[in-house]
């Protein structure tokens, strides 16, 4: 459903042609709420199904998202054991910013101050997902607020 | 390792599609994808677009003003243009009949078509269209809006196709300035639109009209592209190039036929 809604309803609430990646702002945000298991879940079936939907090379989404849903785990686990909303900010941006480089590098072949834009505008995403997660997933977690 | 069984698997199927995608092997199940997103990226053509737009009116109501008081000016002017061409086109069948020509028939077999959605990235402007094989395409055909070509397509599918927009870097089009018959080739990009390679001694005027040139027989010629905004001459080179402005919102694509070959 997150792909079909990230190739439908994102590409018409963009700005200036930047789309955050719901799947991916799913993912980083679950890794958050220390659902590892689940987050793994969504960026690999999240990514699988946007691959059906995507121009790029079968295979692209899929382990790009992977990737960076463990890597933000394994920052979690041995870097940032204390998690606070400046993290959370900082890692949310930095993830979306790397996301946003290779994909616009693979479209453009070059880079622009574009990305930028779209890690704040994911970021207000992110902030949204966060809080339907709390809602749909209520274990405790560790994010300080 | 049985935690993560479920992601094994899916690796396992990512790997698979990996090799099978350059063959074409996915494109029935691409198919099958698109169909079950295309009721979704009907409801949001309808619900979204409206309410998008108004919101993003205020953000450019200066701008409006502005392209309302050109769109005015460029109307009068058209409307003379008009009348002058009426009498060639008077002149010309009157010229044909002289000569024997065969009446032509309407020049272009036009298909409409709707887009049902785009490329999960919006850095590629590729959209997907609820037309394909079963429609007659067999790729490479012309998409215009307003008369204006606005992309081609692309990869084409049993009930949907892609489109790879004007606008996209990847997108290069054979290309010819009207009144100079300079002949680059047209390539999208963050840019803008360009035509590249022209002949440095092609004498451009701002202002002309850029159509393509149909070399390559790939897209038919005379199809409308934009007009001239700025040379581009570097010192040392030996082609020159033009920055094209497409009257064409590409953000706000709606009502597109495909040009049937």
């Amino acid at each position: 459903m997150m792909a079909i809604l990230q190739v439908t309803l994102m590409p018409k609430i963009n700005i200036s042609g930047n789309v955050p990646n719901l799947i991916l702002l799913v993912s980083i945000i679950l890794i958050f709420m220390r659902e590892e298991k689940l987050a793994l879940l969504a960026a690999g079936l999240g990514g699988f199904f946007l691959d059906f939907y995507s121009p790029f090379r079968f295979g692209f989404y899929t382990l790009f998202i992977l990737f960076l849903t463990i890597m933000l785990y394994l920052l979690m686990e041995r870097v940032f054991t204390q998690i606070n909303r400046f993290v959370l900010i900082i890692s949310i941006f930095s993830i979306v910013l790397i996301f946003d480089f290779v994909n616009y590098y693979l479209a453009e072949h070059r880079f622009s101050t574009l990305i930028f834009i779209d890690g704040i505008y994911s970021l207000i995403f992110a902030i949204l997902i966060y809080f339907i997660l709390r809602k749909i997933i209520k274990e405790p977690e560790n994010i300080l607020i | 390792m049985r935690r993560f069984r479920f992601l094994i698997i899916i690796l396992a199927l990512t790997l698979v599609g990996f090799f099978l995608y350059p063959r074409g092997y996915l494109n029935p199940l691409k198919n099958i994808f698109w169909q079950v997103a295309k009721p979704f990226g009907v409801v949001f053509n309808v619900t979204f677009d409206r309410p998008v737009r108004f919101v993003k009116s205020f953000f450019s109501f200066r701008s409006v003003l502005k392209q309302n008081s050109n769109l005015i000016k460029e109307n009068l002017e058209l409307q003379s243009k008009l009348a002058e061409l009426s009498e060639a086109k008077h002149e010309n069948e009157i010229l044909k009949k002289e000569l024997g020509y065969l009446s032509t028939g309407p020049l272009y077999n036009l298909l409409p078509t709707t887009i049902i959605g785009s490329a999960p990235s919006g850095y590629l402007k590729t959209i997907v269209l609820d037309k394909g094989k079963n429609n007659g395409l067999v790729g490479g055909e012309a998409l215009v809006s307003q008369g204006y070509l606005v992309g081609i397509i692309s990869n084409i599918r049993e009930s949907n196709a892609d489109a790879i927009l004007i606008t996209d870097y990847k997108s290069l089009v054979p290309a010819v300035l009207q009144d100079s018959r300079g002949t680059g080739m047209l390539r999208g990009g963050l840019g803008g639109l360009i035509v590249e390679d022209i002949p440095l001694n092609t004498p451009i005027k701002n202002g002309e009209e850029v159509t393509t040139s149909g070399l390559g027989g790939q897209i038919k010629p005379g199809i409308p592209i934009g007009k001239v905004s700025e040379i581009i001459a570097k010192q040392g080179e030996i082609f020159q190039m033009v920055r094209v402005n497409s009257p064409i919102d590409f953000s706000r694509l709606e009502v597109l036929f495909i040009l049937k070959k």
